[in-house]
């Protein structure tokens, strides 16, 4: 575990495995069926004694590397504007619901279902939101239970967002499809909670 | 970018400085998107996890502890949000070497258009050459090299929260995955 990474999303080494990213750790660097490249350059291992050796060419093709990423995959320009904009969702004003369950992080699969509900938690230090999302759409309770306006964010300009209403037992649901980033800013008689921006 | 510089535009923002946090998106967009493509998503998946790292860094932007760590916070998010990606598997992305490279000469970005309209340079010929050999390399150095690749160079410690790496195996994995690519260069006559 890195101690950098200021994890707000579950357990640290949550899907680890899926990526094939796990074991890189114990790579020594002479196994050749680690999946560092095919067998086809198997032979360039030979040439690790002269390491030492190549270090300005790497650091030469590395920065050549760079200037090639920055040309053949950069940054969309327009999807760096989004960042940019996304300033307007700091404050301090609003209390930050943090995500403490996403079951595609600790759910375990059910069998023979392809498209179970993404069923996720948030949490303030009072207020507790389960929120599940479906291919119809949204539904939750806020707990304790309480009335509450909630609106579905999907972006940081949102003048007018689709809204929801939970009742008095704190229930809420409706046939909004959510996709892509989006987060919920619950309305309660006491305060304002924005939960954790999520990709649905 | 270094992290004194971090620690100082993410202090500037949190004391409402747009510009601050303009720079900081600047400079570390390059990190956030890389953490996306290493991870071999869509494009689709890649802007959705690039927005939501972003939307939720302004978030949380108040509250981080480490300012000069942004870099990290935000790699390591990155990662988590493109595992999410993956384990949601009818999304996963095909991975297959004859796929992508189909994906180099079917669908060019309008950069790599301009190059070759404007003239067959020898050296836009070699960058091409250059990415194709990269996207040639087993999947763990392609990995590695996407993220070093971003720019400003990233820290081991961004590189190793974007991955999940240990930072002390950083270093021998750049060696051998440079020497990899160049090996690949040498037979194509690049280098």
């Amino acid at each position: 575990m890195n101690s950098d990474a200021h994890d707000s999303d579950g357990p640290p080494h949550d899907s680890d495995d899926l990526d094939g990213t796990a074991d890189m750790n114990s790579a020594d660097g002479t196994d050749d069926t680690d999946g560092f490249d095919d067998e086809l350059d198997g032979e360039a291992d030979d040439l690790a004694e002269f390491e030492g050796d190549d270090s300005l060419d790497n650091d030469l093709l590395e920065e050549t590397l760079r200037q090639a990423a920055a040309i053949m995959d950069p940054v969309p320009a327009q999807l760096q504007q989004t960042a940019v904009e996304a300033y307007t969702l700091y404050s301090l004003d609003t209390r930050l619901a943090e995500l403490t369950f996403d079951s595609l992080v600790h759910g375990i699969p059910v069998r023979g279902v392809l498209d179970a509900p993404r069923m996720l938690t948030f949490r303030t230090d009072e207020l507790t939101v389960d929120v599940e999302v479906t291919a119809h759409g949204l539904m939750g309770q806020v707990l304790p239970p309480q009335e509450a306006r909630i609106e579905v964010l999907s972006g940081p300009q949102l003048s007018s967002p689709p809204t929801l209403t939970a009742d008095d037992m704190g229930r809420f649901t409706g046939d909004l499809r959510v996709s892509g980033p989006f987060a919920l800013r619950l309305r309660t008689d006491a305060e304002v909670v924005m939960t954790e921006w999520l990709r649905a | 970018m270094d992290r004194a510089a971090v620690g100082a535009l993410v202090q500037s923002a949190v004391d409402g400085d747009a510009a601050g946090w303009k720079a900081l998106v600047e400079g570390l967009s390059p990190l956030v998107w890389s953490v996306a493509r290493a991870h071999r998503l869509s494009d689709a998946d890649a802007h959705e996890v690039y927005s939501t790292v972003w939307f939720r860094f302004a978030q949380h932007l108040g509250r981080i502890r480490e300012p000069e760590k942004a870099g990290s916070w935000l790699a390591s998010t990155a990662r988590h949000e493109c595992l999410k990606v993956i384990k949601s598997s009818h999304r996963m992305t095909p991975t297959d070497d004859a796929q992508l490279l189909d994906r180099i000469s079917d669908d060019r970005t309008p950069e790599q258009w301009v190059i070759e309209s404007e003239e067959a340079s020898a050296e836009a010929e070699r960058i091409r050459q250059l990415w194709q050999a990269f996207e040639e390399l087993g999947a763990r150095c392609r990995q590695l090299l996407r993220i070093l690749m971003s720019s400003p160079p990233p820290s081991y410690q961004e590189i190793s929260a974007g991955l999940g790496i240990a930072v002390g195996s950083i270093g021998p994995l750049r060696q051998r995955c440079l020497r990899r690519l160049r090996v690949r260069l040498s037979a194509r006559g690049v280098l």
